[in-house]
């Protein structure tokens, strides 16, 4: 049976993904900003992370630290196989319902 | 860096689990240097502030003292398998256990059909619990 996941750990999850070797916290709240518009508290964005590592569907590993940081070092995410797969199934479950929306049919 | 408070820093040592400190520290240090740029250094310290004291929450304070995201069906799972493993290792005893009940739960709900078939008799009379047989 395939497994879901909430909207907000979806988002995240799909943006471990996208920002494949820079994601750590706050370059993850900071795209959050730029592409959904949306503030996001940088604990919650951290418990949702640590969470999805207990899950299994992202890996973290201490990396280098940069002078903005004040020399503190990331941890950088990275999707694993198993969050890959329930990002798919999660998307290919919605177009199937999507497409089940009879089209040019929308009653205000 | 310097004028940024120093309780913040002590706080977040308190509260955060060790592995994921100095992590936490970088990332509010980061977001503070981003939002100076875009919001100025008074309203950025206040939002670094806040971002700091909104970690005061479960899922961070909690986090090595309990396990908050086991599996809802963990223990239910658990007594299952035990109970499984020990009918294994002792055969005889739950087959006798087993049966014992198995026969104990048949004989109580064929009673159980019996009176309730008993009691449905004569329900066509006007006042039946006043009724009662007579037997020469």
């Amino acid at each position: 049976m395939p497994k879901f996941l909430g909207e907000f750990d979806e988002m995240i999850l799909t943006l471990v993904a996208t920002l494949q070797d820079d994601a750590y916290g706050a370059s993850i709240n900071i795209e959050i900003g730029k592409w959904l518009e949306r503030k996001v508290t940088l604990s919650q964005l951290h418990v949702t992370l640590y969470k999805l590592e207990d899950q299994g569907y992202v890996r973290s590993k201490v990396g280098g630290a940069t002078n903005e940081r004040g020399g503190r070092r990331k941890r950088i995410y990275t999707i694993t196989n198993s969050g890959l797969a329930v990002l798919k199934s999660m998307k290919e479950k919605r177009t199937e319902i999507w497409k089940l929306i009879p089209q040019f049919k929308f009653h205000n | 860096m310097n004028s940024l408070p120093s309780w913040a820093k002590w706080l977040l040592q308190w509260i955060c689990p060790a592995e994921f400190y100095e992590q936490i520290e970088g990332d509010l240090i980061e977001m503070y240097n981003h939002e100076v740029k875009v919001l100025g250094e008074r309203r950025a310290k206040v939002s670094f502030l806040f971002k700091t004291l909104r970690f005061i929450r479960p899922g961070i304070i909690l986090r090595n003292k309990y396990r908050l995201y086991s599996s809802r069906n963990t223990m239910t799972l658990h007594n299952i398998k035990s109970a499984f493993r020990s009918m294994r290792r002792d055969k005889l005893f739950a087959t006798i256990n087993i049966a014992g009940l198995s026969i104990g739960i048949t004989s109580s709900m064929l009673i159980l059909a019996w009176v309730q078939y008993e009691y449905s008799y004569n329900h066509f009379i006007g006042n039946r619990y006043r009724c009662h047989p007579g037997y020469c």
